[in-house]
């Protein structure tokens, strides 16, 4: 009977107490959903640099995101068969000039997942942005990649059309050094984070990973057309 | 066979969940006075980390995924540990009293140790893990504790307690040595891309 | 009886410095070492500690007649999380740049052992309103410990406090990287142990 009544009394709890967590999950998903959303359009507007996302307001920031950047278009990786939705800015609303190509990237850092967007010039053939949308890494460090010095050279220009074979599209960096013309490193450099060694480390990982991929994509439809 | 054995080698030294991720300092720097209790303790955690692993992997990919409760993983798992935790509780004070009591309070904290819930949410990130890497990477992180506490009550058996200030005994040594432990595995990050 | 007297006086003064859960008890170390690099990281860490210490001794308390022995960790750790599961909610909810920086740490609250330790050690066999100060007691003990460490930590790793820096940052500041990392933490939290245990033994020996 005491069994009985342990049972009973650590379901009753645990039915309780999940019922709670259950209740306010649901009553508020549709705000984390709204403010995950937002999260994602201020990061693109700042990505493209399209407007000041400090002084634009939410639903300004929604219709420049709305009108100014095309997502219709998806490359295929042939290798994988991967799905790699292409997102098109342009200056104006009309579409009339081109300023950038993005593409999400996505990977495991040091404690958890991290997942950004790269932006590219016209070309495909060099990066013009970085921005991270979601990390969990140490604060202070690791969490590092989303300040300005870490994105710097993304935003200056980084080589990422095909390497040379056995080498990477992307290569992490001691900061302060800077490798000569000629290296497989020149101009494919980002500086790692001191004290930061396994997220630099894994950023090294899963960027060259999703910029292979956006590669062959983009290879693809260069073809297909 | 070879992956499962790669994965259990980074559990236990590269990833190792104490000395690489500072995970489960509470009870290592408490009971690592003494080799034995160490042991004890070591291979408990081993056990519950094993099976948890285990157990929170089939709940993930044959409960949680399917029904979408994701959100409730967290709570879910924390008890699943406390329910083993529990288990070896009652297995330890049955079969080795001595043992039961040397542990104190930080039997019950093994529940709480942030190594034990750190490994089944780390378990949830790796692409591509299945049952049985799941329950090697458990298997792997617990030894690599046990190896970590069992390195760290050998250091601290051998050291001769009077001639450190007395404020330092005890817990400010062990963080020290704990210090410059960690300093040197700092160096093994870069190793293993 | 004076305050200092009672039960729940002489539970929340003893924890913030005599019998205190970081340097004392050997308790929530873990999140000593994570949150500590950032002073502001480790006040919303230390706010998040003391309310869930408190509610959940109370709640333990109030419950402990009632759970059966052989469930009582499953129940402790149950409680505990789905307090802090719900406080995270809300705050992703109503607060989501709070939400940002505290999220990772949400785990790191559930699972302190100041938490659980109290629960087992006091809640679990003591009143209400006692266990109340108690928690409370645990979570600023906890919190002194840790602001202190978190001020060196933070001016000798970033130049910084709270973010801003500090005057003349650019003539005596160098990055002493090694405070940002773990073993950082590991050395101030010993200098913080050893003068914390010198002052106890010296004022107990003093007292005999």
């Amino acid at each position: 009977m005491k069994r009985v009544k342990t049972v009973l009394f650590m379901v009753g709890i645990a039915a309780l107490y999940g019922a709670g967590v259950t209740g306010l999950y649901l009553s508020t998903k549709g705000t984390v959903e709204q403010n995950k959303k937002f999260v994602k359009q201020k990061a693109l507007v700042e990505l493209f640099g399209l407007g000041d996302i400090q002084t634009l307001s939410k639903e300004k920031i929604a219709a420049i995101v709305e009108t100014q950047i095309d997502q219709n278009e998806t490359l295929t990786d042939p290798q994988t068969g991967e799905q790699i939705p292409l997102l098109k800015a342009y200056t104006d609303a009309e579409h009339t000039t081109l300023k950038a190509y993005g593409f999400e990237f996505k990977g495991i850092g040091f404690w958890a997942e991290i997942k950004g967007y790269i932006a590219v010039d016209a070309s495909l053939q060099k990066t013009v942005g970085l921005k991270v949308i979601a990390q969990a890494e140490t604060p202070g460090l690791g969490a590092r990649i989303e300040e300005p010095f870490f994105v710097k050279p993304f935003a200056d220009g980084l080589d990422i059309s095909k390497p040379a074979p056995g080498k990477s599209y992307i290569y992490m960096g001691i900061a302060g050094s800077k490798p000569d013309p000629g290296t497989p490193q020149y101009r494919r450099t980002f500086d790692a984070i001191t004290g930061a060694t396994q997220t630099s480390l894994a950023m090294e990982r899963m960027l060259n990973a999703s910029i292979a991929e956006f590669r062959r994509a983009a290879d693809n439809r260069k073809a297909g057309k | 066979m070879m992956h499962l054995l790669v994965i259990f080698l980074a559990a236990a030294f590269t990833e190792n969940i104490l000395l690489a991720r500072f995970l489960g300092m509470c009870s290592f720097l408490a009971i690592s006075r003494q080799l034995k209790t160490s042991v004890g303790l070591g291979f408990a955690v081993v056990f519950v980390t094993t099976f948890t692993a285990a157990i929170n992997w089939l709940l993930h990919t044959y409960v949680m995924v399917p029904l979408g409760i994701e959100f409730l993983e967290l709570i879910v798992f924390i008890v699943v540990i406390a329910a083993f935790v529990q288990l070896v509780e009652m297995i330890i004070e049955r079969f080795s009293p001595s043992l039961y009591f040397s542990l104190g309070i930080f039997l019950p904290l093994i529940t709480v140790n942030c190594a034990i819930l750190g490994v089944s949410l780390f378990m949830l990130n790796k692409e591509g893990f299945g049952f049985w890497e799941s329950l090697v990477f458990g298997f792997g992180s617990g030894v690599g504790w046990l190896i970590a506490i069992v390195l760290m009550a050998g250091i601290r058996e051998q050291i001769k307690e009077d001639k450190i200030p007395a404020g330092l005994r005890g817990s400010g040594i062990t963080l020290i040595i704990t210090g410059i432990i960690a300093l040197a595995f700092v160096a093994f990050s870069g190793i293993i891309k | 009886m004076a305050f200092k007297d009672t039960l729940g006086g002489r539970a929340l003064i003893g924890n913030l410095w005599r019998d205190n859960p970081v340097f004392r008890q050997v308790l929530g170390i873990c999140s000593a070492l994570a949150v500590t690099n950032l002073l502001k990281n480790t006040l919303l860490m230390c706010g998040g500690l003391v309310f869930t210490a408190a509610l959940s001794n109370l709640t333990v308390s109030l419950l402990r007649k009632v759970i059966p022995k052989q469930v009582r960790m499953m129940v402790q750790v149950l409680i505990i999380a789905a307090y802090v599961i719900i406080v995270n909610i809300f705050i992703q909810a109503q607060f989501p740049e709070i939400h940002k920086t505290i999220g990772p740490y949400v785990g790191l609250i559930i699972t302190n052992c100041i938490i659980m330790g109290r629960a087992e050690a006091f809640a679990s066999k003591n009143p209400a309103w006692p266990s109340l100060l108690d928690g409370i007691g645990a979570g600023l003990g906890y919190s002194l410990v840790l602001i202190i460490i978190a001020v060196f930590r933070e001016t000798l790793g970033f130049g910084t406090l709270l973010g801003i820096p500090l005057p003349g940052r650019d003539i005596w500041w160098y990055q002493w990287t090694i405070m940002v990392m773990p073993p950082g933490a590991f050395f101030m939290l010993a200098l913080v142990a050893w003068f914390g245990n010198a002052y106890v033994l010296k004022k107990e020996g003093g007292a005999k």
